[in-house]
């Protein structure tokens, strides 16, 4: 029973110890500088980027000769409030039937599916550029005509 | 023994020292300052009530007011319903100078939240803290044009107050124009209160 009360007891001062706490009384002598209370207000902010005007910027047309090249660039910006990792993936070329294999490189070194790591930046959006290439195989192992594929740019806090 | 005699020859020494300035105080005591006839006398006194105040903040915890997306150009309440940050009630013996200083919330580094603020003085009993003017969701509506930005500003308690006074003081916070003009994270910042006497009415 003893334990009981002294529990009661120990709630009771931990409930009064809150309440004193929750309203909190300056007083003194208003001469002078007088006195001062004050509140401290908080926000917080959530980690956020946006990516801006991903567009495809440049293209490099095959000739259709054997073992040519086929190509082009995409630029697109990361603006963000944080530090963040941008990965692309894209699509091989196709022109509905015929598919070649198309590589994909961010920023001229990061391959596709690789995290390319973009610290934050007070000054503003960062420019990025994707570079997709293909190599054409035997002149007939694909159709004259307009290829195309997809890009996806994924911007992620770290 | 040697106890009982070193008592008796200490006290004895004060007992007669304090016997003899009693004898000599005798007729000071007895013949000076006697009126002859009936006589009045009065004094006037005075005391000094000194200027003294008391503030109550409300609440005494940190008062928390989001969370931001991290949009640019959110505003904090998305509309004119102002969220209640801190009242302020005061009781004073004088008139007061009232000065309000409002930070700008800040991460501790260079990023910081547009911070307006507005006040309202209410005189409300301090046991019932906002219930008299607030919402059901315990907000205020405010115009917009009462929004001042954070800084220090000046009024005055115009006259005794023989009440508590309560002062409200309400917060709209926003982003910038930029999603990267405030990084992520925890903002800080506060308003004070600070009253003092103005003595202006009081010689």
């Amino acid at each position: 029973m003893k334990k009981v009360y002294a529990l009661i007891a120990a709630a009771g001062l931990v409930l009064g110890a809150s309440v004193a706490s929750a309203n909190d009384t300056v007083e003194g002598s208003a001469a002078g500088a007088g006195i001062s209370d004050s509140v401290t207000v908080k926000a917080s902010v959530e980690k956020y980027a946006a990516i801006i005007g991903l567009i495809q910027t440049v293209t490099t047309d095959a000739s259709g000769k054997a073992s040519s090249s086929i190509g082009g660039e995409a630029e697109f910006s990361v603006e963000s409030n944080c530090d963040v990792n941008i990965t692309i993936t894209g699509t091989d070329l196709n022109n509905g039937s015929d598919n070649l294999d198309t590589t994909w490189t961010l920023d001229t070194t990061t391959a596709e599916g690789v995290a390319l790591p973009q610290t934050y930046d007070p000054s503003g959006a960062v420019d990025h550029t994707a570079t997709f290439g293909a190599t054409l195989g035997a002149i007939s192992a694909q159709a004259a005509g307009e290829y195309s594929a997809n890009l996806t740019v994924t911007v992620a806090a770290l | 023994m040697c106890n009982l005699a070193t008592l008796y020859k200490t006290l004895g020494n004060k007992f007669l020292l304090c016997g003899l300035v009693f004898i000599c105080s005798l007729p000071v005591a007895l013949f000076a300052d006697e009126p002859s006839t009936q006589d009045e006398q009065q004094i006037k006194v005075q005391a000094m009530n000194e200027p003294y105040a008391s503030i109550q903040a409300a609440p005494g915890t940190d008062v928390y007011i989001g969370p931001f997306t991290g949009e640019s150009n959110q505003v904090l309440p998305p509309d004119s319903v102002f969220p209640e940050v801190a009242i302020f009630t005061v009781e004073t013996n004088v008139d007061l100078n009232l000065t309000y200083k409002i930070d700008v919330l800040h991460n501790g580094g260079m990023g910081k939240l547009e911070t307006q603020f507005a006040i309202k003085q209410s005189n409300v009993d301090p046991s019932s803290f906002g219930s008299s003017y607030l919402n059901d969701n315990g907000k205020f509506l405010l115009d917009v044009p009462c929004l001042f930005d954070a800084g220090t500003i000046t009024a005055m308690q115009g006259q005794l107050a023989k009440e508590h006074k309560a002062y409200s003081v309400y917060y709209r916070l926003s982003t910038g124009a930029t999603i990267s003009s405030q990084p992520a994270g925890e903002y800080t910042g506060g308003v004070s209160l600070t009253v003092s006497a103005n003595l202006a009415n009081y010689p």
